[in-house]
């Protein structure tokens, strides 16, 4: 090997990341070339000088401060857990009240149809005559849903949805730590 | 009870640390020095290295539950500390900056040897805050905390080539700075402290 290739050997070669066969190539090597010894004691030297450079440590108070801060960190995550999750469950029991309450006026709507049906055309259009005429109930309780689009099922449904985003914010960013087994 | 706590592994502190917090103060207490001492040389001020390393430490309680139990700390630790560091160098646009005056242990040499050692430590105090942040980091994690280049390419968050590739050219960027400072001196000049 030449000189450029020893050269570029160095740096593992300091590391101890270097064959046995490359370690031994670069002994051989430095134990008679002048130019390639003295470029490689300096690169030494800059290593154990950074090595046997002074340790500053932490102060004193310096794990106390950090767990300070460790348990303000915590009692503000169980807060905002707990404000999130208040939300929530507020909100979905008010969207359920809304669903059920909206359910059961569809469900009304339906059956006060079907008797008007049995009992005469009342406020059926033409052209909902035209395709009810082939399936009659399920014609009308697609449209009694659709005229009820804007009640308080599709608000409560809207709610229910809303919050449970909120209860997934709260899960991913505010939980208590906790180790994962991998 | 505390006591018990220090002799306990960090994966057992690390455990613990979900119902009881003070485990992670003896983890705390077992990395501060090398983290503390890391940002030191990388920001070259106290302050700066004090409220990083809390930051750091504070930011991995935070994260326990993404850290894979039975892999090293220290590697984990280091990436953290890396990562706000850089953020904070990058803010202030800082690119030197000078170490404070420190105390040369004594090791018994003479006068002359000390005062040589004193010198060439402070100046590669100097050279090594004028390096870019990206060759800093590679050579602080190698020579003062002897981290190996896999360990290097966790706390770095880089493959291992790029590891080898950012180290060996901060040794060549170190030894030019050392060496063109040196010739500087010699010819009874001011000595250039702008990066190159």
């Amino acid at each position: 090997m030449d000189c450029k290739e020893i050269r570029a050997l160095f740096d593992p070669y300091l590391d101890g990341r270097i064959s046995r066969k490359e370690r031994e190539e670069v002994e051989n090597h430095l134990s008679w070339c002048y130019a390639c010894r003295e470029e490689y004691l300096t690169l030494e030297r800059v290593a154990l000088l950074l090595e046997g450079q002074e340790r500053v440590p932490a102060p004193p108070w310096f794990a106390h401060r950090v767990m300070e801060e460790v348990y303000r960190q915590r009692s503000a995550h169980s807060r905002a857990r707990v404000v999130l999750y208040g939300a929530w469950a507020l909100a979905s029991l008010l969207g359920l009240a809304l669903i059920v309450e909206g359910g059961l006026a569809v469900y009304q709507a339906v059956i006060q149809s079907s008797d008007s049906l049995v009992e005469g055309s009342e406020g059926v259009s033409n052209s909902a005559a035209d395709l009810s005429a082939a399936n009659p109930e399920l014609m009308d309780t697609l449209f009694i849903l659709l005229a009820n689009l804007e009640s308080d099922l599709v608000l409560g449904l809207s709610l229910v949805f809303v919050s449970s985003c909120l209860a997934l914010v709260a899960l991913m960013n505010y939980r208590p730590p906790r180790t994962a087994y991998r | 009870m505390k006591e018990t706590l220090l002799d306990k592994s960090d994966d057992f502190l690390i455990d613990e640390a979900q119902r009881k917090p003070e485990a992670f103060g003896v983890l705390v207490t077992r990395y501060q020095d090398r983290i503390h001492n890391y940002l030191y040389r990388m920001t070259g001020s106290r302050e700066d290295a004090e409220d990083v390393a809390q930051e750091t430490f504070v930011k991995a309680y935070l994260a326990l539950s993404t850290f894979r139990r039975g892999w090293p700390l220290a590697p984990w630790l280091f990436r953290i500390a890396t990562n706000l560091c850089i953020n904070l160098l990058k803010k202030r646009n800082r690119v030197t900056a000078l170490p404070e005056e420190m105390e040369i242990m004594d090791r018994g040499e003479s006068v002359e040897a000390e005062v040589e050692v004193r010198e060439l430590k402070r100046e590669l105090d100097e050279v090594i805050l004028t390096l870019p942040e990206v060759y800093r980091v590679p050579i602080l994690l190698r020579h003062l905390y002897q981290l190996s280049y896999e360990e290097m390419a966790q706390a770095m968050d880089v493959p291992l080539g790029t590891v080898k590739t950012r180290l060996f050219r901060a040794r060549e960027l170190l030894r030019a700075k050392l060496d063109h400072t040196r010739m500087m001196e010699r010819h009874g000049l001011q000595g250039d402290k702008s990066p190159i």
